[in-house]
């Protein structure tokens, strides 16, 4: 840690520490509670920000939490009230863990059926968690005998626990969770968050689940929200259906948007600064502090999109992590791995140059059209092969046919690849991790993330990043070396990806593609918006990566780089391959003629 | 018998609600999550207007007031959030908030009521029919046809589908897309104004009117495949779900299961009810 980041902390310390003793018992039980919905802010910031799951209903994770501690410590009556309270520490823990564990498991079944249908968007998301947070209110309130209905439940505060107590208790929880979650964010897991979040299927495609990654931070961030409202209902005594209500979810992501988002000290500051304000004006002004609330959220939303913070807490962690090297500056520096490292089975060459992909009878199509009508092809390693065929032959969607099991219609693909079997209908990240790698014809790259850092993660192939690592230096084949000097992308290991042109986007999409070291590299035009000279450079790193074993195929439209460059062509037209052979026979080819430039009337 | 009558209205009630969020939704990808905060101003409105100038007299003029704010809020805030789902969503629910408090500031939190302007009842198949709510019942109805004519059998319509199926292609085809994303957005308003008078003599008029059918409106107008005639089943199946658990089970059991079964429809047909798949030939 440098300096200057440990003068913050001690000083930020010291502050916290003092102030109860400047502020009365009333301030000590306002700021704990400021800091408890503090807790909630970075988690929601974790689950929206950095994942990129838009939690309107964030509030019903903290509602379980302290409905669980409430119902646990206390006897109702049959209409609901509160008529003895159990007060051993015992019920106390029991209350804490129900309640977490509930959050936890229903956070995993609410996430899992948001975020695994295929239709999932932010607008599934939002409608749904705002439903399960309107419909929690309700049945919390028709349901007396669970938490005292409209009246809640009270009175059971942990005995024996001064607001001195609770001030010091919360301060350290909201340490400990702030501390984590800028572990998690700026380590490897972090980055795969961001990608997740910036383009799911890309991460796809580089071999990552990205639905469970959502999954998991979802749940992670409704666990610590309900252990924050459980240790709210253990602070204050209360539990009802307003920490269930949309009001406080809403308020949540107020905190969030005006503290700017993906910062994590951002909502914090947010939550703990307006809930102070909110505590003193709600009581007076309830309904002028809910209109200040929601103009805030539509000015945040329409016209700071950084938030009303964000641009600071970003400056300053900036300043105080200047002398953290950014990852990445090392791509040039990077070890010397071999290419082809094949921990799990011989190297793809020594089969003698088998297929590692077959596919016959290959259909996809729907309703009564037909965009692949039949498909038989085999790739093989070590071979440079081109598809090839005019707009509209079903090239682009032959590679998504191969690299997504299950969308094709009937017919097979074998992936006859080293290592785990796959199954019959494999996902896409499966099939990248078995060592397929794909480029996107429109590069497809992960906005917020720099080339070393999306470099990084391509690296990994969908092994899971450490959560709490950085790692300082990307190591990289050679050949992917090649393919960043080639593109021009050498010298901006540290730019955003958002921020490179076209051409950049392209060269850092095949880069990808090939430092996920793959055995199989499927690319949709590559040379796309290339200069002669670029294309030039481009076919001499397919050659090699052809050389070291792998199986290449290529999709594009230049029929002169095309004949250059490969070994083998297929000519797909109208969903099937009209002609398979060397680029000559190909070139001669009635067939072919026909098909690009259609047949003579006569 | 009951039941079937509360199904019956439940559903015209849900599909007048979803007809303004559907259209909305459908042309310009906003989520208008004010929707019923634009109802509450427009029932509001009503209950000043009516007593004076006539129910329908009032309701014209709530079109009007909802249309203006909706005009407004189009052009200061949500065109800067063009095509961006997750913002739009955010800015009109804090739209909704305000919208909402503002009233409550005006009026208090107290419930109201207002009077009906088609009293009495009559019989038929063994039972007995309030008037008024057959006519909300023919309005949905003819709510829905409208809507179809529109789209299929006029010029405008044409203009709007366009914009639905490719905006940039309709733009350079020489439609003025932000002029009939604009009208869109003004007209779903006005509607949840009009509709908001229209179910004022059926429900208690409070502040946070209506609140409780956007959630219903939104799951139903998330199953439909886009198309209308999958919004008016969506909106019907919801519907009979939420009268059918309150009638049978309790109320509240009601508001979790219409989630369900939109989610569960939604995991069994993830493009959402659209019967032209089904006449469609699978390979």
């Amino acid at each position: 840690m440098s300096r200057s980041v440990t003068a913050a902390a001690a000083a930020i310390a010291v502050v916290v520490l003092v102030t109860p003793f400047l502020s009365g018992t009333y301030y000590q039980q306002l700021l704990a509670q400021a800091f408890l919905y503090a807790i909630v802010a970075v988690s929601l910031d974790f689950v929206w920000g950095y994942a990129g799951v838009p939690d309107l209903g964030h509030a019903l994770w903290f509602g379980i939490g302290a409905l669980s501690v409430g119902h646990t410590t206390t006897v109702l009556s049959d209409v609901g009230l509160v008529t003895e309270v159990h007060g051993s520490a015992g019920r106390y823990l029991v209350g804490v863990v129900i309640g977490v564990v509930t959050a936890t498991v229903l956070a995993a079944i609410v996430a899992r059926l948001c975020l695994s249908s295929r239709r999932s968007n932010d607008f599934y998301i939002v409608v749904v968690t705002l439903a399960l947070a309107t419909a929690a209110v309700t049945v919390y309130d028709q349901t007396p005998g669970l938490g005292g209905g409209e009246n809640g439940l009270f009175g059971f505060n942990l005995p024996g626990v001064s607001s001195l107590g609770w001030y010091y208790i919360t301060a350290a929880m909201l340490a400990v969770t702030v501390a984590v979650a800028l572990v998690v964010v700026r380590s490897d897991f972090g980055l795969l968050m961001r990608a997740v979040r910036d383009n799911a299927p890309r991460a796809r495609y580089l071999g990552y689940n990205d639905v469970n990654v959502k999954i998991w931070v979802f749940t992670a961030g409704a666990a610590v929200t309900a252990l924050a409202g459980a240790a709210f209902a253990m602070m204050t005594g209360v539990a009802n259906d307003g920490q269930f209500s949309f009001t406080l979810a809403t308020s949540m992501l107020v905190w969030v948007a005006v503290g700017g988002r993906a910062t994590i000290v951002g909502p914090m500051i947010g939550a703990i600064v307006m809930s102070l304000a909110g505590a003193k004006l709600n009581e007076q002004f309830p309904a002028q502090w809910t209109i200040i609330e929601g103009a805030l959220l539509i000015a945040v939303v329409v016209f700071i999109p950084g938030g009303l913070l964000g641009p600071l807490v970003r400056l300053a962690g900036r300043l105080l992590a200047h002398r953290h090297p950014p990852r990445g500056r090392v791509i040039a520096a990077a070890p010397a791995e071999p290419d082809r490292p094949a921990p799990d089975g011989p190297a793809p060459d020594a089969d003698g140059g088998g297929p590692v992909i077959r596919i016959r009878d290959l259909v996809f199509g729907y309703g009564s059209l037909r965009v692949l009508d039949g498909v038989a092809l085999d790739v093989v390693a070590g071979e440079l092969l081109c598809v090839v065929g005019p707009n509209g032959a079903g090239k682009s969607t032959l590679t998504n046919v191969i690299t997504d099991g299950r969308l094709r219609s009937r017919g097979t693909v074998e992936f006859l690849l080293p290592g785990r079997r796959l199954g019959d209908r494999p996902a896409p990240h499966e099939i990248a991790r078995a060592g397929v790698g794909r480029k996107f014809q429109i590069p497809s790259v992960f906005a917020s993330l720099t080339v070393a850092e999306a470099l990084l993660l391509a690296d990994r192939r969908g092994a899971l990043p450490s959560p709490w690592r950085r790692s300082a230096t990307v190591g990289v084949a050679p050949s992917v070396i090649d393919i960043v000097r080639i593109a021009g992308l050498a010298g901006r290991a540290d730019t955003p990806s958002a921020d490179l042109s076209h051409g950049l986007r392209q060269g850092l999409e095949v880069a990808m593609a090939v430092a996920a070291r793959p055995r199989v590299i499927i690319l949709d035009e590559p040379t796309a918006g290339l200069t002669a000279h670029e294309r030039h450079d481009i076919g001499q790193v397919l050659e090699h990566l052809r050389d070291i074993g792998i199986a290449v195929v290529l999709i594009e439209h230049d029929l002169d780089f095309v004949i250059r460059v490969s070994d083998r062509v297929v000519v797909l037209h109208g969903g099937r391959v009209i002609e398979d052979g060397p680029p000559e026979t190909v070139r001669g080819s009635d067939a072919v003629r026909s098909a690009y430039l259609g047949t003579a009337v006569r | 018998m009951t039941v079937l009558i509360s199904m019956i209205n439940t559903s015209a009630t849900t599909l007048l609600v979803l007809m303004g969020l559907a259209i909305v939704l459908g042309l310009m990808h906003i989520v208008n999550l004010a929707q019923t905060g634009f109802m509450a101003v427009g029932v509001y409105t009503g209950l000043e207007i009516g007593p004076r100038l006539g129910f329908w007299t009032g309701a014209l003029i709530a079109a009007i007031v909802t249309g203006l704010l909706g005009a407004a809020a189009e052009t200061l805030l949500l065109r800067r959030v063009r095509e961006r789902m997750l913002e739009t969503m955010l800015a009109t629910w804090g739209l909704s908030l305000v919208l909402t408090q503002v009233i409550q500031l005006r009026y208090g939190p107290d419930s109201r009521v207002m009077a009906t302007p088609l009293h009495g009842s009559f019989h038929l198949f063994g039972t007995t029919w309030q008037k008024y709510r057959v006519l909300l019942v023919v309005a949905a109805v003819l709510l829905i046809v409208a809507m179809w004519a529109l789209t299929r059998f006029t010029r405008v319509g044409l203009r709007v589908r366009m914009c639905m199926a490719d905006p940039d292609l309709a733009e350079d085809s020489g439609i003025n897309t932000s002029l009939v994303r604009q009208t869109t957005f003004v007209l779903g308003c006005a509607l949840a104004g009009f509709v908001g008078v229209l179910l004022g003599p059926i429900s208690g008029i409070s502040p946070n009117y209506a609140g409780n059918l956007l959630i219903p409106a939104f799951l139903a107008v998330m199953m439909s495949g886009r198309t209308l005639h999958g919004l008016v089943i969506s909106g019907v199946v919801l519907s009979i779900v939420q009268v059918g658990f309150a009638y049978w089970s309790k109320p509240a059991y009601a508001t979790v299961a219409v989630i369900a079964v939109a989610v569960v429809v939604l995991g069994v047909l993830p493009d959402g009810i659209d019967l032209r798949r089904f006449r469609r030939v699978h390979v």
